[in-house]
């Protein structure tokens, strides 16, 4: 944890950098982050806590082995993100903003992914795709299947 | 000019004319920011590399960042030794390949291809003009004048196409003082979404006691819909970089610190400009003794977490300092005790970006641009139900419908344009008769719209208001910060109650109760809470058989 604290690139190190180091190497933030950060920053474990709880982006658990994020802003919402999320829920096994049982997936709405003008939009394991619809998100959706792990 | 600028100058020019008018080796350029991204560009990259090994033939490739015709993604550029550079759009891995083999390799453009126009020394009966095509006929691009023509991060590029003549010219030769005069003239107005004055912003801090004095340069665009800070940063950083170092010779803020405030997560923009800020630091355009005149200056990148409230002037602060971004009461104003209690100025990252062409070509030259009140240009993000969705720099005045009409291409399938929704989520809808509205801060706050950052979406006569607004009220209550509980309560109960509407559950007095629960929300610190009744507020004012017909359904299912 120490070693990571120190790998923080900016010059400024607060609370949250440290935080957001934290989760860019390790994917999530593990029980032992937060009395680190504390130690590291000299803020109290609540301070910490707040912080960590306040950032939306922050995860307590490690993401499922393949991550499935899409768009709900109203451009994608225009071109039906709804639908495409029921199905990926189904394809899942999962809800929104949670994992599939075998914690093979997990789900996660975006407000936005900033490529409005290719709504609708959504990241399949970290990589971006725009003009998504029911087939085009099924084949993606199949390929992480085959991809295994 | 100092002699450090001159020497820098000189090399840009080489670098520039052997990516723009090679001799030699052809150059490729791939449009990578988020739109090129998301519609493919590295599987064109991968196929392009591919099919130049296997025909035989050397050329370089390279990224640009976006040209703004989003809706043409994957748009690639091809300059052959000696000739024009010319721009094919919605390149996929298969016709990139074959833009190799014919192209590339023999000089004949193949079938098919969707050439987009040309850039240099376009040849008679070849590609017309790039800039000549009806997309840019009412662009005036100032602040996008190099997105998808330079390498963002190739400093040589900026150079070459104007860039740093204006830090150069400030700090050579005219006083803090004069440069604030510049920018008073030019009637330059915050772009983050207040529309406040800049000039009288950065005057607050030049009289402020340093050093330390910090410049936070707001680049949190959580807005749905708006992707223009984002795209002037992984398309043109240091014009961003160039922009916040002019503020900070202009306040006198020698020996404070900039920082660029982005959310973790935006990969793209944030490499990007952290490739431009080392290179600058090596070239002396930052750091001690910038260009030799011995003004000193930082700049570095504050990564902030989720959360929309961050991107408010205060709560930002905060979350430079490590906290939860919750707003701060206002006075003390940031200029007076800002980031860490010391003076401070925050402004968007498109109101930085246009300092370097204010202070190039003086006040008077953009404040002759725009409307009476509303000087210069705006960045529109074009998105929803529209043939061309993009990035379009107009000057203000230019209407909704010249916009949606002529950049954008209309709606698609002959549909009907039903309404607009601009300014975000803290922003409002507009109806089909709004369309002759010149694009103006006032005008549109006047309407109960505003322009805020920039983004306008298009919804056609098969589209619901209560279904975008619900979505919008979705996000306003899941970013209300929860300090003030008429925002964080009343965010809530409205977008409870807009998801009610969707489903046609709702009843009369929860729709009352939903459009009168805003006034309580202007007692909340921030913008946040004061704007959140946009959406219902105006989706009702302008489309009110739309929520009528929702209750009287609804109560007929009931009955």
């Amino acid at each position: 944890m120490r070693e990571i604290l120190d790998s923080q690139k900016g010059r400024t190190v607060t609370v949250l950098s440290s935080l957001i180091r934290i989760q860019e190497r390790l994917t999530y933030l593990p029980p032992d982050a937060i009395p680190a950060v504390a130690e590291y920053t000299g803020a109290s474990v609540n301070e910490v806590h707040g912080v960590a709880t306040f950032y939306t982006h922050f995860r307590f658990e490690p993401p499922g082995d393949h991550t499935i994020e899409l768009c709900w802003g109203p451009s994608c919402q225009l071109f039906d993100s709804k639908g495409l999320m029921r199905q990926a829920e189904t394809f899942a096994g999962a809800v929104f903003d949670g994992y599939s049982e075998d914690r093979k997936y997990s789900l996660r709405g975006l407000e936005c992914a900033g490529a409005c003008a290719l709504a609708p939009v959504g990241k399949i394991d970290g990589k971006l795709v725009g003009r998504l619809d029911s087939a085009r998100l099924g084949r993606l959706l199949e390929a992480t299947s085959e991809n295994g792990a | 000019m100092t002699e450090a600028f001159e020497k820098l100058a000189e090399r840009a020019e080489q670098e520039w004319a052997a990516f723009a008018r090679p001799t030699e080796r052809t150059q490729i350029a791939v449009g990578m920011g988020i739109h090129g991204l998301a519609a493919g560009g590295p599987d064109v990259i991968e196929a392009i590399e591919a099919a130049l090994a296997k025909a035989g033939v050397e050329a370089d490739i390279h990224e640009t960042g976006g040209l703004g015709l989003d809706y043409a993604e994957v748009i690639i550029s091809i300059a052959r030794p000696g000739g024009p550079r010319v721009y094919f759009a919605s390149v996929t891995p298969e016709s990139a390949a074959a833009l190799v083999e014919s192209y590339v390799a023999g000089g004949s453009i193949p079938d098919g291809a969707d050439v987009l126009g040309a850039i240099g020394d376009v040849e008679a009966g070849g590609p017309p003009d790039l800039f000549s095509r009806e997309e840019f006929s009412l662009q005036r691009r100032v602040a996008t004048q190099n997105c998808g023509v330079i390498e963002p991060d190739n400093l040589w590029h900026y150079i070459a196409n104007g860039g740093y003549a204006a830090l150069d010219k400030a700090v050579s030769g005219m006083s803090p003082e004069d440069v604030i005069g510049e920018i008073e003239k030019s009637n330059l107005r915050g772009r983050g979404g207040a529309a406040f004055p800049a000039a009288m912003k950065w005057k607050f801090l030049i009289g402020a006691p340093g050093p330390p004095k910090y410049h936070l340069c707001n680049a949190e665009e959580g807005d749905s819909g708006a992707f223009n800070d984002k795209h002037l940063l992984e398309s043109d950083p240091y014009r961003v970089i160039e922009g916040i170092t002019i503020a900070g010779y202009a306040t006198k803020a020698g020996g404070g610190k900039g920082f660029i405030f982005i959310r973790t997560g935006w990969d793209l923009p944030i490499d990007r400009v952290q490739r431009a800020l080392d290179t600058a630091y090596e070239h002396g355009l930052l750091g001690k003794d910038i260009l030799g005149t011995g003004f000193d200056f930082d700049i570095e990148i504050s990564l902030t977490g989720e959360s929309y409230v961050s991107g408010e002037e205060t709560a930002l602060m905060e979350a430079v300092e490590g906290k939860r971004a919750m707003p701060r009461y206002k006075p003390p104003f940031p200029a007076a005790a800002g980031l860490w209690q010391k003076p401070s100025n925050i402004n968007n990252v498109k109101t930085y970006s246009y300092a370097p062409s204010i202070v190039a070509n003086g006040g008077d030259w953009f404040a002759g641009i725009g409307t009476e009140r509303s000087k210069g240009t705006a960045l529109v993000c074009l998105s929803g139900r529209v043939n061309r969705p993009g990035l379009y720099e107009v000057p203000f005045g230019v209407t909704l419908r010249e916009v949606i009409e002529v950049l954008g291409g209309g709606v698609p399938g002959g549909k009907a344009l039903k309404f607009l929704q601009t300014g975000g989520p803290l922003g409002g809808f507009l109806p089909a008769s709004s369309l002759d509205m010149p694009i103006d801060f006032d005008a549109m706050i006047a309407a109960g719209a505003m322009f805020g950052s920039g983004g306008i979406i298009v919804g056609d006569e098969t589209d619901s208001v209560i279904e975008i607004a619900a979505v919008l009220g979705e996000f306003n209550a899941e970013e209300s910060c929860g300090k003030c509980f008429p925002c964080r309560l009343g965010t809530r109960q409205i977008a409870n109650i807009l998801d009610r509407l969707e489903h046609k559950k709702a009843t009369r007095k929860e729709l009352d109760t939903a459009l009168v629960i805003g006034e309580t929300m202007k007692s909340a610190l921030c913008a946040h809470g004061h704007l959140a009744e946009n959406p219902i507020k105006s989706g009702y004012r302008y489309f009110q058989d739309e929520f009528e017909a929702s209750i009287e359904e609804g109560a007929a299912q009931a009955g």
